[in-house]
C-alpha cells in the first residue's frame, strides 16, 4: 500500500487512480462494515459510493498526523451512515423488516446477534475483529478516547456474548 | 483482584493490548475467565468469518475519471453546516454579547466626547490681569454663556459672551464688554439686563489665536482660547482640580441646613482662599445674621467636622450641616460662630455686598472678617 500522504496528495491533485488505489484497497471492507451498520446491501453500497465520491469531489479534511487514510474512510463513511438514517427516520417502521431481511441473507447466529447490538456496538466490534483497526483508528473512526475504545470494546464483547448465550438484549439502535 | 475487575483486560488480551501482571495471573488461573478469553475470541472468528460471507459479493465498479470534480466555492462553503461543542457556542454567544455591549459602551463614549468646552482667557489692560470662561462650544444652547466683571481700582469692566457657533475648530463669538470708570465699587447685578444696552461684538476665534477687543475708555483686552474636553470643576479657575490643596478654603455653592431645613443658598458662585492661615468663610442670610466658619479656632466659636464637602455642626441647640459642591479642605475640623445681629449694611464698606436683603458669601482672613469695617 502506498504511503498515506502520497495517496492522499495525488487524490488531491486529481489522480484517478490514486482514488481508484483507495478505492480497491479499502471499498470491499467499508461496504462490508456499511452493510452491518446500515442492515442493507443497497443501502451500504450506496454510502460507500458516495463516500468515495465525497472524497474525490472534495478532498479536504485528512491530516495524517491525526490517524490513518484508512481511518478517516471509515469514519467519513460512519458519519453518511448516521445520516443515512437520519434521512430514513420516517422509514422506521420499515427498519426491522429490512433487519429481517439482512438476518436471512446472512443466516448466521452471531449476525443476528451483532444485530441486535447497538450501532456503535455494532460498529466497534466489527471495525476491531473484522477490520483490524486499532485502538488509536477506533478513537479517531468514532471520536472517543482511546481509554474509551478499551471499555466500549469490552461491553459491546459482554452484550454480544450474553445474546449469544441467550442473557440478555441490548439497549437497542441509537 | 476478581473476575469482574479483570472483565475488560480480557477484552483488551482478545486485541493482542497488554495488560497488568495481577489481572495477567487471575486469568491464568480462573476458569471462568479463561473461558470468557476463548468465547471472546470465538466471538471474533464468527465475525470474521461473516464478514468473508459478505466480502464475498464484490464492490461495484466505478470510473472515477467520470466522476464530476466540483469546486467549492465560497458562497457555497458558507452554506455549508457545521457541528459545533454546546460549550463552545455558549462562549461565542457570552463573547457577541460582550463584544455588543461594548460597542455600545464605545459609541456612547464617542457621543459623550462630542460635548466640547471653550475656555477664554482674558487679559485686561494695563496689568494683564487674567480672567477666564469656560463655555460650552458644541452647538448646544445650554451653558454657553459666560459673563464677569472685574472691580478695578479705578473702574468695573462687564464682560459678556456667548458661543455663537462653531466649525470644526473655529468659534464664532458673540461679546459685549463694558468699561466703566470710577465705579470700581459699583453694585452689579449679574443679569443680561447688564448687558442688555451694550453692543455686541462678533469674534472667531481658533485654539492658539490671539485676538484683541477694543472696549472704551479701558483698551485692547487680549482673548485667547482652548477647548478642553470636559468641563472643570470651577469655569472660572479651570486649573483647579478636585481636591483641595493643603493651603485652600474653598467654599463652592454653598447650602445651609438647620435641623433638615434649609436656610440659606447661596447660588452657584465661589471663594476661595488660597493661603490665609485664619482663612474663614463668612455667609449671611436676611434674618439670620452671619455665621463665620474658619480653619481655626476662635473666641465664641464651637467646632464642627468636615467632611470633603459638609460641615456639620452643633449650634444653639440646633444641628447644622453646611453642603458645598466641592470638598472644602483638607482640615478635619473648622470652628462656627453665629452672630444673628450681624448687618452688611453696617460693616461691608463695598457697596454691593453692604445690601441686607440678600445671601451674600466670601472667604477671607478671620482677622479682616472680624474688623468694624469690612473692606475687601
Amino acid at each position: 500500500m502506498t504511503d498515506d500522504r502520497e495517496l492522499w496528495d495525488r487524490i488531491c491533485r486529481r489522480d484517478a487512480t490514486a482514488l481508484e488505489e483507495l478505492y480497491r484497497t479499502y471499498g470491499a471492507g467499508l461496504q462490508a462494515f456499511l452493510r452491518r451498520a446500515l442492515n442493507s446491501h443497497q443501502a451500504a453500497e450506496d454510502v460507500t459510493q458516495e463516500t468515495f465520491a465525497s472524497i474525490w469531489r472534495h478532498p479536504n479534511g485528512f491530516d495524517p498526523a491525526r490517524g490513518t487514510l484508512r481511518s478517516y474512510l471509515f469514519g467519513a463513511g460512519r458519519k453518511r451512515a448516521a445520516e443515512w438514517w437520519r434521512q430514513q427516520k420516517p422509514q422506521r417502521e420499515a427498519e426491522a423488516e429490512k433487519t429481517e431481511e439482512c438476518k436471512a441473507e446472512t443466516r448466521s447466529l452471531v449476525g443476528d446477534a451483532l444485530a441486535r447490538l447497538t450501532a456503535e456496538q455494532q460498529s466497534l466490534l466489527w471495525l476491531r475483529e473484522v477490520e483490524g483497526q486499532s485502538y488509536t483508528e477506533l478513537a479517531a473512526i468514532l471520536e472517543i478516547p482511546v481509554g474509551t475504545v478499551r471499555s466500549r470494546l469490552f461491553a459491546a464483547r459482554e452484550a454480544l456474548r450474553k445474546i449469544w448465550h441467550g442473557e440478555g438484549n441490548a439497549e437497542g439502535k441509537v | 483482584m476478581n473476575c469482574e475487575q479483570v472483565g475488560e483486560y480480557i477484552s483488551a488480551l482478545c486485541d493482542g493490548e497488554r495488560i497488568p501482571r495481577d489481572a495477567a495471573e487471575h486469568i491464568g488461573e480462573c476458569e471462568t475467565c479463561r473461558e470468557q478469553l476463548n468465547e471472546y475470541a470465538a466471538i471474533g472468528s464468527e465475525l470474521r468469518r461473516l464478514a468473508s460471507l459478505d466480502e464475498a459479493v464484490s464492490v461495484a465498479q466505478v470510473d472515477w475519471k467520470l466522476e464530476p470534480v466540483s469546486e467549492t466555492g465560497w458562497w457555497q462553503k458558507g452554506l455549508t453546516t457545521m457541528r459545533i461543542p454546546k460549550l463552545a457556542f455558549g462562549v461565542m454567544l457570552i463573547a457577541i454579547i460582550a463584544l455588543s455591549s461594548g460597542l455600545v459602551m464605545v459609541r456612547a463614549r464617542a457621543g459623550a466626547a462630542t460635548a466640547r468646552f471653550l475656555e477664554l482667557e482674558y487679559k485686561l489692560p494695563p496689568t494683564g490681569t487674567p480672567h477666564i470662561c469656560v463655555m460650552r462650544a458644541d452647538g448646544s444652547q445650554k451653558d454657553n454663556l459666560c459673563n464677569f466683571a472685574s472691580h478695578g481700582r479705578e473702574g468695573l469692566f462687564l464682560m459678556n459672551t456667548r458661543v455663537i457657533a462653531n466649525s470644526g475648530n473655529r468659534a464664532q463669538l458673540g461679546i459685549r464688554a463694558k468699561y466703566i470708570p470710577g465705579a470700581g465699587e459699583a453694585e452689579v447685578n449679574y443679569t443680561e439686563a447688564l448687558f442688555k444696552d451694550i453692543p455686541e461684538k462678533v469674534l472667531s476665534i481658533e485654539p492658539g489665536d490671539k485676538q484683541e477687543i477694543q472696549v472704551a475708555g479701558l483698551g485692547a483686552v487680549e482673548v485667547e482660547g482652548k477647548y478642553l474636553d470636559h468641563i472643570p470643576p470651577l469655569v472660572y479657575l479651570p486649573q483647579e482640580t478636585l481636591d483641595p490643596n493643603p493651603k485652600e478654603f474653598r467654599i463652592v455653592a454653598p447650602v445651609l441646613v438647620r435641623d433638615n431645613e434649609v436656610i440659606v443658598n447661596g447660588g452657584v458662585g465661589s471663594s476661595i482662599d488660597s493661603g490665609s492661615p485664619d482663612a474663614t468663610l463668612m455667609l449671611y442670610a436676611p434674618g439670620e445674621g452671619r455665621y463665620l466658619v474658619s480653619v481655626i479656632p476662635f473666641d465664641g466659636a464651637v467646632e464642627g467636622k468636615v467632611h470633603l464637602g459638609q460641615i456639620t455642626f452643633s449650634l444653639e441647640g440646633h444641628e447644622y450641616l453646611l453642603l458645598t459642591s466641592m470638598p472644602i479642605t483638607i482640615s478635619e475640623h473648622v470652628w462656627v460662630k453665629h452672630e444673628a445681629s450681624f448687618k452688611p449694611s453696617e460693616h461691608m464698606t463695598r457697596q454691593s455686598d453692604a445690601r441686607d436683603d440678600q445671601v451674600m458669601f466670601l472667604v477671607r482672613s478671620l482677622r479682616k472678617l472680624e474688623q468694624e469695617k469690612i473692606e475687601h
